[in-house]
């Protein structure tokens, strides 16, 4: 009901703003292809804090996913390229895991020293093997081969006439299932499996209750025979995998190369959208495709943008509404301020620099902590280490 | 004669710089409900996290029906048929109850899935068997400690133990709750299994236990049956002496008010309690005496004196001064002390030196602060003088507040917060966890500041600490002051009696 | 009885010692599966990292670092992450050099106006994670990254021709316009080399850093809190005001970060301007243990890493072996701190105990 919702409001605005490209096909398959490292650094950070550790080295965990993505794959193959940078994510999980349960360093401290590690290593490993490589540099891996692209066979050719009719959402509807279903990575397809999985894992399978559970209150599993500390072990090793394999997608998929820089922040971003999906894994995914939508709009026409000043400012009006009901009194406040602000400035202005774009997911973070605080419901244990013997 | 359930031999555990059990020995008989009473820091709960195995001793062995059995961890306990139910909860705030109470031992199908439908009717079943109902799908987070000790109790049966560890099970509960447990621990052990329960409340013990041990001091002292025993002789087993009576009371109560709320309510968040409609005045040299069920509003009173939390209707004055709306640190300034129940949390800054702990809460006070500077001679010189006047035992004053023992550490407070001349002293539980001599002593120095003209607030779940000391007694139940006592007049029955609500009408 | 003051300092000088050690150890290690002659890197290295030029460079740099450090450990003494060191400094530093070329006023208070806005900008960038922090219960760490990421916007809207900027002649920069000499901060000549004269301005804030944590009562309540924030509330101190001061007042410091740079060198705010110092202030503050004298000799330290890394280049070993000993040296210390923090605690609880008369401590640890 509410995605229909969505896609009206979307819909209307395309046609309102005269940018057809808002939901194109190109623009559908480009948020997926910005959306997939995001979601899978997103479930890496999910991992960690719903065992009760902040993986802030998560940037620097798909920083190592890039760089050992590009160093087998250029090698071998795309394939071995990602496995190795899984393995190599997870191999730095299980260091964080190392700092923060063994050694009892402080979680960010440890998060911290990982991302300033993976950049230098990073740099001083291609000087190492991709210097001197056709195309590598000290900065830059040489080509690294691609994973495929499936389509759903026929499937495009179906629905092509109906989306070059032009008829309101239909026609939207055409273009969005072609976009998902054409020319779509294996590794975007694997990304959906894992999503599902984790979901699966965390709340359907015993693991998952133990893991959950040392997140909530580590002494509680401890006083049943669940051992926390190994427990954090394990989900800080998946953790740095997913963003390991996080990395592996920008090599191989999201372009054909390592270059320095190129997670550009993904790793926040994915810490962000945990909190964004209340730390569950469908919403968080969720927020990650909404935070590649913004991320492929910025690369396509101004005017595009223009169009989601339309989508702000209804959202906007709908959560103020919605406060209003809620007797939220500073809630209504700052949603009808974002709402009025956003309408003045496409009537005023109509145009967005492509520079806020860039920001939005991460203010729109900032928004969602501040003003849905009551409603989110993060592990109760996250941050605090756990020792036996302040149990009792 | 059958083997006994639990035995317990020559256990001793020792950590830095003190020794909690000392060659303990325990024998529980199958099918009875065992106490384990002594006072706060007598070695209980050390011994029952060695017999679930969440402490490994460094002497003595564990015998599980007459076989040794190594404990090394609790799920070894659990394997042996022995299971807990802690004092402060295990539980998990946002799982579901049904997810509590299988964590660890879940029923599971292929690849590890977990078959929830058979786990709820287990839980259901196990609740009707017992008569403890549960909702298994209720998220923990909303229960009220009643059912959320009921939880922690089917999770323990779930587990199939045949022995069930409850430490201080009563302490958190409310009268009619209280009831509902022994009635609870009465059917379980008619039903063959074997209940050892941890208290230091009395007249409990009495009732519900077929056998009762008493430590002392790390060591197991005497081993008894309630017929053969009172319970004034039980409270000097556990003291280990007769009982230190406060010295008599010399009335000199003055006229002026140091402490006064007036119809003061507050608002309580989540589980706490909302007061409602308190009036109190502390005289000059008086000590009032709050009595009660914990949990029942007694620690939101000591938030709105102090100013932690503020009030939603009612005026609160030190002096004549109305500081309602003053922040903690102007109450401070006007001569506001406090000596907090748990002073690893509320009273001390274990990772600095004990002369920096002396600065805590006078760092608006000369002689320590000059304007916005902070005299460290001072400040040191004064905690020498505390050192050596309140026998704390320490090397020197550069040492951490972390490595001083509990009695040593509550003898610098007690110091602390009687220096610089209080008008007001609130002291919540001042001599929990203290031995028998710190505690002797606590009560004398509360006495010399009452008759210093100190108004003296007097929060504790000692009733004969309470009736020894006190001027007046109030009992606070739900928020609520339900009755005013004169100590010279009352038994420690009349006053639980009070506490519970029983003599309400 | 010994003097335990003098052992617990000791102590606290063995975790650096074996944390560099270690890293160097490490660093020998790596050059020498690479093929390079460790002996010989290390004793070039040395040799150029103690020329007067590269002192002087390690010097201005360590400056930088120095502010950056302070900001960081301002925030680490009440257990705040200030994560937005980066975006703070980067917008402080922006707006600052645009005020600059936009006024012309007499020297001294040239200067004195810029660095006000340098230190009103940081602060009040850091003031909104204080604030919703203190209000909201919003954790710094994630509001400070999403903070950062908001700056870099800002800047990169506001730093455009036809906007607060001008491109470059002759190059790609794209930069403020400069500030007009009466808004330089004049330097020192030493060894022919130019010292920034800010490096004054920071030495004498670290000192009134460490005045105002040991001898005043704000200092008191700031550490208390970070010790204990239940403790210090109790004792009475208003803990959301104290985690709003001290946000504000690492904000303030972080604003500096850039400052020697601009008022020194640089004069203007471009592209090329160096950033990322916000991890780098954060990991100094960890290895001088939040310490004004610690956080000046990190500073040094990564400041004489970075600089004598320099040839390592020539020497034909990527200098980003510096970058990993860095990390090493970090993730060391902490390890190191912590071990020595037990063994103390440890060892203090065996002192005392043997001044206690042992039957009467049954009543420990309750």
């Amino acid at each position: 009901m509410r995605v229909l919702l969505a896609l009206l409001l979307l819909s209307a605005v395309a046609d309102i703003a005269n940018t057809p490209d808002l939901l194109s096909r190109g623009a559908v398959s480009a948020s997926l292809r910005f959306a997939v490292p995001i979601v899978l650094a997103g479930l890496g950070g999910l991992w960690a804090e719903r065992c009760g550790v902040i993986n802030i080295g998560l940037e620097g965990m798909m920083i190592i996913g890039t760089w050992m993505g590009a160093w087998a794959g250029f090698q071998w193959s795309p394939w071995v390229g990602v496995l190795a940078a899984v393995a190599g994510g997870a191999v730095f999980g299980a260091f964080h895991a190392l700092m923060t349960v063994s050694f009892g360093v402080d979680q960010a401290v440890s998060g911290i020293a990982i991302n300033v590690a993976a950049l230098g290593l990073g740099r001083f490993l291609s000087s190492i093997f991709f210097e001197g490589q056709v195309g590598g540099g000290i900065s830059q891996s040489p080509h690294v081969g691609q994973i495929a692209n499936v389509s759903v066979p026929g499937l495009a050719e179906v629905l092509d006439p109906i989306a070059t009719l032009e008829t309101p959402v239909i026609s939207d509807i055409a273009e969005i299932v072609i976009g998902v279903t054409t020319g779509v990575s294996l590794l975007t397809i694997l990304a959906a499996a894992l999503v599902f999985l984790s979901w699966w894992v965390l709340f359907r399978t015993s693991f998952g209750l133990r893991l959950r559970a040392c997140g909530e209150n580590p002494a509680a599993a401890d006083s049943l025979g669940v051992n926390p500390n190994r427990m954090r072990y394990a989900a800080l090793t998946v953790s740095g995998a997913l963003a390991g394999l996080g990395g592996a997608f920008l090599v191989t998929v999201a372009s054909s190369i390592y270059r320095e820089g190129q997670v550009a922040g993904r790793g926040f971003i994915g810490l962000a959208t945990v909190i964004f999906g209340n730390w569950m894994p469908g919403r968080l995914t969720i927020g990650a495709l909404l935070f590649g939508f913004t991320d492929a709009l910025r690369t396509r026409q101004e005017t595009t943008m223009t169009a989601l000043l339309i989508v702000g400012a209804v959202v906007f009006a709908f959560l103020t509404v919605r406060a209003v009901r809620a007797r939220n009194r500073g809630a209504t406040f700052a949603y009808a301020i974002a709402a009025v602000g956003l309408g003045w400035w496409f009537l005023g202005f109509g145009v967005v620099p492509s520079e806020f774009v860039g920001f939005a997911p991460h203010l729109t973070t900032l928004l969602v902590l501040s003003l849905a605080h009551q409603r989110i419901r993060p592990p109760q244990g996250i941050g605090v280490p756990y020792r036996r013997s302040e149990a009792n | 004669m059958p083997a006994p359930a639990i035995e317990l031999r020559g256990i001793t555990k020792r950590y830095p710089g003190v020794v909690a059990n000392r060659d303990v020995n325990l024998r529980v008989e199958s099918g009875t409900a065992h106490a384990v009473i002594g006072e706060n820091g007598a070695g209980k709960s050390t011994l029952m996290n060695i017999l679930y195995g969440m402490v490994v001793p460094d002497e003595g062995e564990i015998l599980v029906e007459g076989t040794p059995v190594p404990m090394s961890s609790p799920a070894d306990a659990i394997a042996a048929g022995i299971g807990m139910v802690h004092q402060h909860f295990k539980l998990a705030d946002n799982l579901t109850v049904l997810e509590n109470v299988i964590l660890g031992d879940e029923p599971t199908g292929r690849a590890g899935r977990i078959d929830f439908e058979a786990a709820r009717t287990r839980i259901v079943e196990l609740g009707d068997h017992y008569r403890i109902p549960i909702e298994p799908d209720a998220l923990v987070a909303d229960l009220s400690v009643g059912n959320r000790q009921r939880v922690e109790i089917i999770k323990v049966l779930y587990r199939g133990a045949r022995v069930l560890i409850l430490d201080e099970p009563t302490s958190v509960l409310v009268p009619q709750e209280v009831d509902e447990l022994l009635k609870n621990l009465r059917r379980l052990t008619g039903e063959g299994l074997t209940v050892i329960f941890i208290s230091h409340k009395l007249d409990e013990v009495l009732t519900v236990a077929d056998e009762i041990t008493v430590m002392r001091n790390a060591r197991t002292v005497a081993h008894t049956r309630p017929a053969e025993i009172t319970s004034r002789e039980l409270a000097q087993l556990m003291v280990g002496s007769e009982l230190p009576t406060p010295e008599p009371r010399t009335v000199e109560v003055r006229s002026e008010v140091g402490l006064r709320l007036e119809s003061v309510s507050t608002r309580g968040r989540g589980h706490e309690t909302s007061l409602s409609d308190i009036d109190l005045t502390v005289r000059s040299g008086e000590i009032v005496g709050i009595a009660g069920v914990e949990g029942n509003g007694q620690s939101e009173l000591i938030e709105t004196i102090l100013g932690l939390t503020s009030p939603v209707g009612g005026r609160v004055l030190l002096g004549t001064e109305d500081v309602t709306e003053a922040a903690t640190s102007i109450r401070r300034r006007l001569g506001l002390s406090y000596i907090p129940q748990d002073r690893h949390r509320e009273a001390l800054l274990l990772d600095a030196t004990l002369w920096e702990n002396r600065i805590l809460g006078h760092q608006m006070h000369p002689p320590i602060n000059r304007g916005v500077w902070i005299d460290r001679k001072a400040a040191r010189a004064d905690t020498e003088r505390i050192v050596a006047d309140s026998d704390v035992r320490t090397p020197s004053i550069e040492v951490l507040a972390s490595a001083l023992s509990g009695g040593n550490q509550q003898k610098l407070i007690v110091g602390r917060e009687m220096a610089g001349e209080p008008r007001v002293l609130i002291a919540a539980h001042p001599t929990r966890g203290v031995d028998v001599g710190a505690q002797a002593a606590i009560w004398t120095r509360l006495s010399a500041v009452r008759r210093a003209g100190v108004a003296v607030l007097l929060v504790s779940a000692d009733l004969e600490e309470l009736i020894g000391i006190s001027d007046r007694i109030l009992v606070i139940l739900r928020g609520r002051f339900v009755g005013e006592f004169d100590p010279a007049a009352i038994g420690p029955e009349d006053l639980g009696a009070a506490m519970t609500g029983a003599d309400a009408a | 009885m010994m003097e335990t003051r003098i052992e617990r300092v000791l102590l606290q000088l063995i975790a650096p010692v074996v944390a560099i050690f270690f890293a160097a150890l490490l660093a020998a290690a790596i050059l020498h599966f690479t093929g390079a002659d460790a002996g010989s890197v290390l004793g070039e290295v040395v040799a150029f990292g103690t020329t007067p030029a590269s002192l002087v460079a390690v010097v201005n740099k360590a400056t930088t670092f120095y502010l950056a450090g302070i900001a960081g450990a301002i925030g680490f003494r009440m257990l705040l992450f200030n994560i937005g060191i980066d975006g703070q400094y980067r917008l402080a530093v922006f707006f600052a050099a645009v005020v600059g070329a936009s006024v012309s006023l007499p020297p001294v208070l040239h200067v004195t106006l810029i660095i006000v806005v340098a230190m009103a900008v940081g602060a009040g960038w850091a003031a909104l994670a204080g604030y919703i922090k203190v209000t909201r219960g919003v954790s710094e760490v994630i509001s400070t990254i999403m903070l950062n990421a908001v700056a870099t916007g800002i800047i990169a809207y506001l730093l455009a021709p036809g906007r607060l900027a001008e491109r470059a002649a002759g190059s790609n920069n794209i930069r403020t316009t400069p500030i007009p000499s009466s808004g330089w901060f004049p330097g020192f000549e030493v060894a022919g080399k130019e010292v920034f004269g800010f490096t004054l301005v920071a030495a004498a804030l670290g000192i009134g850093f460490w005045i105002l944590l040991n001898r005043t009562r704000f200092g008191f309540e700031l550490r208390a809190s970070g010790l204990s924030l239940r403790a210090a509330a109790v004792s009475g101190v208003n803990s959301k005001r104290m985690i709003f001061v001290t946000m504000v007042m690492s904000g303030a410091m972080a604003g500096l970060v850039g400052i020697p740079q601009l008022l020194g060198s640089s004069h203007q705010y471009g592209l090329d301007f160096p950033a990322g110092f916000g991890f780098t202030g954060l990991a100094i503050a960890i290895l001088g243990r939040n310490h004004p004298l610690g956080v000046a000799f990190g500073a040094l330290l990564w400041a004489w890493l970075e600089r004598s890394s320099q040839i390592l280049d020539l020497l034909g070993v990527s200098r980003e072996i510096v970058t990993i000993m860095q990390a090493t040296i970090v993730l060391s210390v902490v390890v190191a701190y912590e071990v020595v923090r037990r063994v103390n605690v440890r060892r203090q609880q065996k002192l005392v105990g043997r001044s206690e008369h042992v039957g009467i401590e049954s009543g420990a640890t309750a």
